[in-house]
């Protein structure tokens, strides 16, 4: 079964970029444009790992944490 | 007196002004550099993913024009990460933490990382003498100074040559050497090639900002160090950090 992925990251262009290749190499993927999305997406898949911006609306990435 | 007391205030007043400019200009560099960060990533990322999708090149252009945008996003990328290191450091922002690692460790993986950006056929060779090698230094500000030093000697020197990185733990000191056989810098600006910004008379249309050097040093003695080096123009440059260690 392939990993999980879970991407939190608010700019558009480098989430969908970043999610792209996390998928061409395999991985199965979630992605949240903010941090609150972001944890209920954890809460609800339970990713094997969570890649984070740190400035971001709603929630920061320290907020995940 | 009292053309004095309106000279003072003039004096004190210029000096807020002073001040208010040079922190609206941290805050403008920082901000800048930031925000040139997100969108270029962006265009870093896309173009790999365009080189992904259109494997096998059928038309080599495709392959020759992705280079191009790498090449020149990791350039801008270099300078904006110069600017943001400068930044910090005159604002006082960089603070070194002293943590005890292994050097050859840390110095055989910069080797390897550094040899994959080198030119055709240019090999950096790394050795270390001494039966120690544990130091007591800043990690993250030796990597930085070191990666600099290699970059300087890959992007002044030619194919076909040879990179010397030279480690050694001895006595009270830890010295590191970075030579290469590159256009070295003429006599003339050997002394100000520490100032920021500056850039020697040689370097042509090779790319730079001139803060690399001036980074360099200013970690160097962020940890207690210092640097030198000798160079010879047309036979190359030979630089030399060396720190106290307890």
């Amino acid at each position: 079964m392939s990993k999980k992925v879970l991407i939190i990251e608010d700019n558009n262009d480098i989430r969908e970029n970043v999610v792209e290749i996390l998928e061409l190499a395999g991985y199965q993927v979630f992605d949240a444009n903010n941090g609150k999305t972001g944890v209920d997406l954890a809460i609800k898949n339970v990713p094997d790992i969570i890649l984070c911006d740190i400035m971001m609306p709603e929630l920061d990435g320290y907020g995940v944490l | 007196v009292k053309a004095l007391q309106r000279a003072k205030e003039e004096v004190s007043f210029s000096l807020e002004k002073e001040k208010e400019l040079g922190q609206l200009k941290s805050r403008f560099v920082s901000m800048a550099s930031h925000e040139f960060r997100t969108p270029l990533s962006a265009v870093q990322l896309s173009a790999s993913l365009i080189e992904k999708y259109a494997q096998p090149f059928e038309n080599d252009n495709i392959r020759k024009h992705v280079a191009k945008i790498k090449n020149a996003v990791g350039n801008l990328t270099a300078i904006l990460n110069d600017f943001l290191s400068l930044e910090k450091l005159e604002a006082g922002k960089v603070e070194p933490s002293f943590t005890a690692f292994d050097l050859v460790k840390l110095s055989e993986e910069i080797t390897e990382e550094m040899q994959m950006v080198a030119k055709q056929n240019q090999n950096i060779i790394y050795q270390h003498t001494g039966t120690r090698s544990m130091v007591k230094l800043d990690p993250n500000l030796l990597k930085n100074c070191v990666i600099n030093l290699i970059a300087n000697a890959i992007k002044y020197s030619g194919e076909n040559t040879f990179i010397e990185f030279n480690s050694e733990v001895a006595g009270q000191q830890c010295v590191i050497t970075i030579k290469d056989n590159g256009i070295g810098i003429p006599d003339g600006d050997q002394k100000h090639l520490f100032e920021a910004f500056f850039r020697a008379h040689n370097t042509g249309n090779i790319p730079g900002t001139g803060l690399g050097l001036n980074i360099v040093a200013r970690y160097t003695s962020l940890m207690n160090g210092h640097i030198e080096f000798s160079s010879n123009v047309n036979q190359g440059t030979i630089f030399t950090i060396t720190f106290p260690i307890s």
